[in-house]
């Protein structure tokens, strides 16, 4: 157990890759507890030849045609008929811009590449100032994994074993909170530095034209989350179904990308998805070797020594969520972390969905916080600017996602309303 | 002999990774048309095929394992990079940098040998939908890929050690 964490833990800080990291550590445990080596390709065939693993690539796919397809104009301009008479409209067009794209992609990141060009230059011109632009940018995109459909919840579901479904449906009232959350926060601001508003009035003919415009891809989430809520499709059929209708309407419809544009999209997928998929694989060796060890037997009774009072554990385990996310990628906490801590805070009589949404809220928080997150580096590349001036722009996004991340905490009815209604929970 | 063996290896591992371009995008062509198929053979013709669902995790069991080597080239594998960066002395980096590739490579030789052996205890094991398929097919996908991301490290290996050496004498 020492020997393990050691390793692990010195290879992380030596920037070996995490795949390699999982890999090496469970490589050496097999050694030393004199176990076959063939243990080591049996088990990550065995980790990623999964059913529900396959919905990655498919909404990282419908994502990526939904991103290409020019229809993120449409929404643009769907979100800007909603929202851009606010204070700070453009502003407050960017997050429901990431909530529509929310409902379509599963991925944060692949949401501040695909809104940041398009809106990053636009405020700009506007005056909202550049450091603003990417931190809002980066800050909105971490709703995506909290709204279904979201692959960091599929993850966590063959992780942990918890429906996928079901999670899904957990995160659909949480994912709206914290774009509201977001919004309190541009509100705010935008009084306070007078931020400019649209000010002209938008015909009706031209707002239904609009409407119009954005409905191909507003039927996007209504297909994907109506066929898992209702039960008929599991979440891998109905990412199936979203990269058949984002190609179908895309090629015959929009006439936006032809058959040969899928090559470079297959290729893209496939590589975004292994990125988590080569970790999953190794994370089942040493998820096997975790059992022969009593691993998690011996991690629940050091947190539960510490406290069995329910509020205090989860309280802890999202303070480590936390903590490792500033450092650690996103998928790799999950798989490296979720199998261990959720058991316990099943055992402490916590829901399974709320369980699972409070942990990868914490975890999905950590893709904005410094020194380490993805969303933070993306709107970085997008913009040019350094980290810090982003930071200082964060700092109130990152207290409202962490204030409902406690809120979520505490009432676990907003988790569990929408699970409940459609039979999950 | 030095730009020779340089050459070489770089022409290996640009058609190694051409092969593992084409052969992930087939398969994930695979995975996403037969998975699409199976909802519709199932809702429309309300029949329920059993292979679409096990080619389809194969499928993805290769893309796992072959996609890995286009990553490794790429040096796409996501690491924590926070202390790495920190580090000023670029010499200290590039000996840090080979160190982490010789590790990779240990993993992967590792990883190729146990996964050819595990090939052949798996050749009289069957798909559960179609019998005349070995499970070898299935298993292939872990020395085949081993062996593309072997390729791919020994370049980069060659190619920092050639420039810390460079350095070293410069």
């Amino acid at each position: 157990m020492i020997l393990l964490t050691a390793t692990f833990v010195v290879l992380l800080i030596l920037s070996v890759p995490i795949a390699f990291v999982i890999g090496v550590s469970a490589l050496i445990q097999l050694i030393v507890h004199r176990l076959p080596l063939t243990l080591l390709p049996l088990q990550m065939v065995d980790g990623v030849n999964s059913f529900t693993l396959l919905a990655i690539p498919l909404f990282i796919m419908a994502g990526e045609i939904m991103s290409r397809s020019g229809l993120m104009e449409n929404i643009l301009e769907f979100s800007n008929l909603l929202v851009g008479r606010l204070r700070g409209g453009l502003a407050h067009t960017n997050i429901v811009c990431s909530t529509i794209f929310g409902g379509i992609s599963g991925s944060a990141v692949a949401d501040v590449s695909a809104i940041g060009p398009v809106f990053i230059p636009a405020m700009e011109k506007e005056g909202y100032g550049l450091d603003f632009s990417a931190a809002l940018t980066a800050s909105a995109a971490i709703q995506d994994p909290i709204i279904p459909p979201s692959i960091l919840m599929v993850m966590y579901g063959a992780a942990t074993g918890v429906s996928v479904g079901g999670l899904f449906a957990g995160g659909f009232l949480p994912g709206f909170l914290i774009s509201a959350g977001n919004m309190v926060v541009v509100w705010v601001l935008a009084r306070r530095r007078q931020y400019p508003t649209r000010q002209t009035k938008i015909p009706f003919q031209v707002a239904l034209r609009t409407t119009l415009h954005a409905l191909p891809a507003l039927i996007m989430p209504i297909v994907i989350l109506g066929g898992i809520f209702g039960g008929v499709l599991t979440p891998t059929e109905a990412a199936a179904v979203a990269v058949l209708y984002g190609a179908l309407l895309t090629v015959f419809v929009t006439k936006t990308l032809k058959w040969s544009d899928f090559l470079p999209i297959a290729l893209v997928c496939s590589k975004r998805a292994t990125i988590v998929l080569f970790i999953i694989a190794g994370a089942q060796v040493l998820g096997y070797l975790f059992a022969i060890m009593r691993v998690p037997t011996l991690i629940s009774a050091t947190i539960l020594s510490i406290s069995e009072d329910p509020w205090v554990v989860i309280m802890l385990v999202n303070a480590f969520l936390l903590f490792v996310g500033c450092f650690m990628d996103a998928g790799a906490s999950i798989i490296l972390f979720t199998p261990i801590l959720a058991p316990i805070l099943h055992g402490l009589g916590f829901h399974p969905l709320h369980a699972g949404i409070v942990m990868i809220l914490a975890i999905d928080i950590g893709l904005i916080t410094p020194p380490v997150g993805v969303c933070l580096f993306a709107a970085a590349a997008i913009t040019g600017l350094k980290l810090e001036p982003i930071i200082k722009e964060l700092v109130p996004f990152i207290i409202i996602s962490v204030v409902v991340l406690l809120v979520i905490t505490f009432v676990p009815e907003i988790v569990l309303i929408v699970p409940r209604l459609f039979g999950f929970a | 002999m030095l730009t020779w063996t340089h050459r070489t290896l770089d022409r290996i591992s640009h058609g190694v990774n051409r092969v593992a371009e084409w052969l992930t995008i087939a398969l994930t062509l695979v995975f996403s048309i037969v998975t699409t198929m199976q909802v519709f053979t199932r809702y429309a013709l309300e029949m329920s095929l059993p292979w679409p669902e096990e080619t389809a995790r194969y499928a993805l069991v290769w893309v796992a394992f072959i996609t890995a080597s286009i990553l490794t080239r790429e040096s796409e594998h996501v690491a924590v990079l926070f202390f790495r960066e920190r580090i000023a002395d670029e010499r200290v980096k590039r000996v840090l940098l080979i160190a982490i590739y010789l590790l990779m490579t240990v993993f992967v030789v590792v990883l190729t040998v146990y996964g050819t052996v595990q090939c052949i205890h798996t050749i009289d094991q069957r798909w559960a939908s179609v019998p005349a398929l070995s499970m070898f097919w299935v298993f292939l996908a872990c020395p085949v890929g081993g062996a593309f991301m072997l390729v791919q490290l020994l370049k980069l290996l060659f190619d920092e050690v050639t420039l810390a050496l460079g350095r070293g004498e410069g």
